[in-house]
């Protein structure tokens, strides 16, 4: 048995010192076969005969990333990650391609710092297929979509299918039908902070429960900027679509609503709504 | 659980701006929908050019639909040429705990087949318009009858129309009046004396001819008196 390996693979400097570990690998459960998830081909071992040529590494459940970091990008500590992994930040992040989170869950440990979330266009952060994002430790999950009025259809945060989650720290979203917020059949979204929404037809928070219930938590102000825009939209069928404010919803432009619930559903606003624009409604609850 | 649902526990506002319009300030339309509002509604702006200007839904407040709800803690206010303040129609409910101020209309009640539309303001009515409508037809203030019964307190303007029972009731004076029953008996040790009114929030409590050691709270009207000066006083409490 050896003291000691060490581990230098595809992607990785180094994943550290490695616990003994026999030929059959029973002896730790680093390298046991339903631990093992992904392959070092060009592994060695310092000092001693290398026992595989093909080593497997379950990475540690906390994947540091950032200024120090086991990886240099998010991008590489997404790769890495799977169900259950916390990623933790080492410095203030900014990552422009995009997140999706398919049926898996994914803690990010803030840990003081700032992680942006910023595309052109399309959406920032998707979490689907019942997998979560939630966040720990003091600091940001921000995420944003979207420039100008071209960008149509641009989403901050976007979740749905049934026990899907997200909590992010505050959404953005620019372009004509943007969503800062959007939660679909069965999605829940936690937004610590502000939602904000500019363009024609935007909305600073949609829940849309047409085949399940989908709900929203703006625990800040709930704002959209343009024709048609509304501060919230809850717009069920059969279910329940529900989003809360903690702080207000406002919404600015001709024809804006600044609350407003077209079908099922319920909106709850601790603070003030407010319209401003031609044709304009405060609060409207209508089927 | 209602179908559609809106809580606001501040206060809503829709703006037209200078030169725009505001469409409505807090609707709950159809059937099951509800609205409520803890603080204040305001409303600036004229009717939208195109809209009937006697609209009931071009309005500060509305209730529209069997079994819709409106309920504002506040006070409504209109800013705007020919606007309603509050109105309920086609089997809608709006109750506004403030008081109701509009240029065109104070408050109205109309439409609908064999359906109940009420209109209940706790305040006063603050308009240079017409008073109430009732089925289509204005009223004055004047116009009203002393309600009863659940009815007691308020001056009560109703019509029934094809089956429909239109009504507006709007706090009597808009003044405030003691609710609580008098007490000329030497209240026992530990008893409490609790004043209770009606009228626009918020009420303020006071005495008048109040004896040393006895003070009255000004936010809940509840009477408190020391002992050194236990003795047989006439109260008289003004809210």
């Amino acid at each position: 048995m050896l003291d000691s390996i060490t581990v230098a693979g595809l992607g990785l400097t180094s994943v550290g010192v490695l616990p003994p570990v026999s030929k059959d690998g029973a002896a730790g459960a680093w390298y046991s076969d339903e631990n093992l998830t992904t392959p070092f081909s060009d592994a060695y071992v310092s000092g001693a005969t290398v026992l595989y040529s093909t080593f497997y590494v379950k990475p540690p459940a906390t994947l540091t990333v950032g200024t120090g970091g086991i990886y240099p990008t998010v991008a590489d500590a997404l790769a890495a990650a799977s169900d259950g992994d916390t990623i933790k930040l080492l410095s203030d992040m900014t990552y422009t391609s995009g997140i999706t989170i398919d049926g898996e869950s994914i803690t990010f440990d803030l840990n003081g710092f700032t992680l942006d979330v910023n595309v052109s266009s399309g959406t920032a952060l998707i979490v689907k297929n019942g997998g979560s994002v939630a966040t720990q430790g003091t600091g940001a999950l921000n995420v944003s979509s979207g420039v100008s009025a071209a960008d149509a259809g641009s989403i901050g945060v976007w979740v749905y299918g049934a026990s899907s989650s997200a909590t992010v720290t505050s959404a953005t979203a620019t372009g004509t039908f943007s969503k800062a917020a959007y939660a679909a059949t069965g999605g829940t979204i936690t937004v610590d902070g502000d939602t904000t929404a500019t363009g024609e037809v935007s909305f600073g928070a949609y829940a849309e429960a047409m085949t399940d219930d989908a709900s929203i938590h703006v625990g800040g102000n709930a704002t959209a900027n343009g024709t048609g825009s509304n501060g919230v939209y809850a717009n069920g069928g059969a279910h329940d679509a529900q989003i809360t404010v903690g702080g207000n919803a406002a919404a600015t432009g001709e024809g804006c609503t600044g609350a407003y619930v077209p079908g099922k559903g319920t909106v709850a606003v601790i603070g003030n709504v407010s319209s401003s624009g031609d044709q304009c409604t405060g609060a409207m609850a209508v089927g | 659980m209602l179908w559609q649902w809106a809580n606001v526990n501040g206060s809503v506002t829709a703006d037209g701006g200078a030169t725009g319009v505001a469409f409505v300030g807090v609707a709950a339309q159809t059937s099951g929908a509800a609205v409520t509002v803890d603080g204040n509604v305001t409303v600036d702006g004229t009717v939208p050019g195109g809209y009937d200007t006697t609209d009931l839904e071009i309005c500060g407040v509305v209730a529209a639909g069997a079994g819709s709800t409106v309920q504002i803690g506040g006070a409504v206010t209109i800013s705007g040429d020919y606007r309603t303040g509050a109105s309920a129609m086609e089997g809608g409910t709006v109750t506004v705990d403030g008081n109701v101020s509009a240029n065109a209309t104070g408050a109205q009640a109309d439409k609908g087949t064999a359906v109940t539309n009420l209109v209940t303001i706790k305040g006063e009515i603050q308009t240079t318009g017409a008073y109430v409508k009732i089925g289509g037809v204005s009223k004055t203030a004047a116009d009203g009858a002393a309600g009863t019964s659940a009815d007691a307190g308020y001056t009560v303007f109703t019509v029934t129309n094809a089956g429909s029972t239109h009504t507006v009731r709007v706090s009597a004076s808009g003044a405030p009046a003691i609710t609580s029953a008098n007490h000329t008996s030497i209240p026992a040790k530990g008893s409490i004396f609790h004043v209770t009114a009606t009228g626009t929030a918020p009420l303020t409590y006071s005495l008048t001819g109040a004896p040393d050691g006895v003070s009255i709270n000004s936010s809940t009207g509840l009477i408190t008196m020391n002992a050194a000066y236990h003795r047989r006083v006439p109260i008289r409490p003004l809210p």
